[in-house]
């Protein structure tokens, strides 16, 4: 969360470089989490599609920056949407193979575990319908409100929480039959 | 309320504070679930591409903000343009040739004539003028293009006396020049000569020499370029008009001389100018 968030949109909006940069900063993360959690293998070029979207756009939002992170992860969801779109017309989908994503450097260790981690919650999250995985990962890693989420899909709040619901119980299961620790 | 919307409730409850980051008992593989899931959140974010890049370091370039129009202005411009459209639409051949030579010639006029225009545009399109005047007017000349190379002796004999070229050429020995010629008048002694038939351009170009205004020496100046452009396309004047002109009264003086036998030899009346270049008949 940026402490003078006004102050910087004001400066984005007059095209200075520095706030582009600190929005970017602030929301490049979860953007790029939500985007992975959904699968696409591009994450660098979609999530730059999205801020250069979101940078070029800035005239026609108006909002705090609640709004303003609903804005940006709704540019996000479209995104993700036209990239599976493309890819739906140009090349066949491959999973998601975090052991083969090479992009990211970390310590081995650690980055072992946390590829693990991470293939597991997203065999998880895999096995959820598109509309309930999104609602959840939107919930979790964009760290949305119920009434954000609704506003980023298109769908009302009670859709949203039933979505959200499902969800859940699904997931709760397949940890019950499971029982295979994170 | 039943026990079912009860349960639902705290269900609900507990979904609520595991999404938001909350332990929950009963649910720490979910929460372990959702942990592991916030922490994608914190990884390094992934490198720009090279337009985010260009992007967040030079920034974007100030907007302009638009102009807000009103619309009835640019209705009422459209509804202008489709009815004058309509217009040339309805226009037969013939009518539609005619206006097109006319907007044609309006440009070439304004080419021309105006003085804003620059001189790689001007002198083509005055040849032009001067040709189709000649070929629809009998000779016709229109008036002469400003030049700043003509315009030079102008405003230096200007300078000289203070006046304009006609007023300077009347009072040039009252000023003291020594080589001035005492006329009285450039536009009455040009008034002899446009009298003359040998003479016809300058008998009906009253524009060039006639009319004495201050504009007139000048135009004076350019016809005599003008007609230096003629030698090489008709080639019927005499010397004495293509020979240039270093100001007006000295090219008044030289009609003077010139117009009742056309010479080669250059005129015995001093130059008022003792710096005017000699004509290139005189060497």
């Amino acid at each position: 969360m940026l402490d003078d968030f006004d102050g910087v949109l004001s400066r984005a909006r007059s095209g200075a470089g520095e706030a582009f940069t600190l929005l970017y900063g602030d929301l490049s993360k979860p953007v790029a989490a939500y985007v992975r959690a959904q699968g696409v293998r591009e994450v660098e070029d979609v999530t730059s599609e999205v801020f250069l979207a979101v940078f070029t756009g800035l005239s026609g939002f108006t909002g705090d920056q609640a709004h303003f992170r609903s804005w940006v992860f709704t540019i996000a969801h479209r995104r993700v949407m036209d990239h599976w779109r493309r890819s739906a017309r140009t090349v066949p989908q491959v999973p998601y193979e975090p052991a083969e994503d090479d992009r990211a450097v970390g310590s081995a260790e650690a980055e072992a575990m946390d590829v693990l981690g991470h293939r597991r919650v997203l065999a998880l999250l895999g096995r959820l319908t598109g509309e309930q995985q999104e609602v959840l990962v939107l919930r979790v890693v964009a760290d949305l409100t119920v009434e954000q989420v609704a506003e980023v899909v298109g769908r009302s709040e009670g859709a949203v929480k039933a979505l959200q619901r499902r969800g859940l119980a699904t997931l709760r299961k397949m940890i019950e039959t499971e029982t295979v620790p994170l | 309320m039943t026990g079912f919307d009860d349960y639902e409730g705290m269900r609900s409850q507990d979904d609520e504070r595991l999404l938001t980051g909350h332990p929950v008992p009963g649910d720490g593989a979910l929460v372990d679930l959702f942990d592991s899931l916030r922490a994608m959140a914190q990884e390094p974010a992934p490198a720009p591409t090279a337009e985010l890049a260009a992007l967040l370091e030079a920034g974007l370039p100030p907007r302009v903000a638009p102009v807000p129009f009103p619309v009835l202005v640019g209705r009422a411009v459209r509804q202008r343009a489709s009815a004058a459209s309509r217009w040339v639409g309805g226009l037969g051949l013939a009518g539609k040739v005619v206006l097109g030579a006319g907007i044609a010639m309006a440009g070439v006029t304004g080419a021309a004539t105006i003085p804003a225009v620059p001189d790689v545009v001007q002198q083509p399109a005055h040849t032009v003028l001067v040709d189709v005047g000649r070929v629809f007017g009998g000779g016709v000349e229109p008036a002469p293009a400003p030049s700043s190379s003509t315009t030079a002796p102008h405003r230096d004999d200007t300078r000289r006396t203070g006046l304009p070229d006609d007023v300077a050429g009347e009072t040039a020995g009252a000023v003291g020049d020594p080589g001035a010629e005492p006329t009285t008048s450039a536009g009455s002694a040009d008034a002899k000569d446009g009298r003359d038939a040998s003479r016809p351009e300058q008998g009906r170009s009253p524009a060039v020499a006639g009319t004495g205004s201050p504009a007139v020496a000048g135009q004076g100046t350019s016809t005599e370029r003008t007609s230096s452009g003629d030698r090489t396309s008709s080639g019927d004047r005499s010397s004495s008009d293509q020979a240039p002109a270093t100001s007006s009264n000295e090219w008044m003086t030289r009609k003077q001389d010139a117009a009742p036998a056309p010479s080669p030899e250059p005129s015995s009346t001093p130059s008022p100018r003792p710096d005017a270049s000699p004509s290139p008949s005189e060497h």
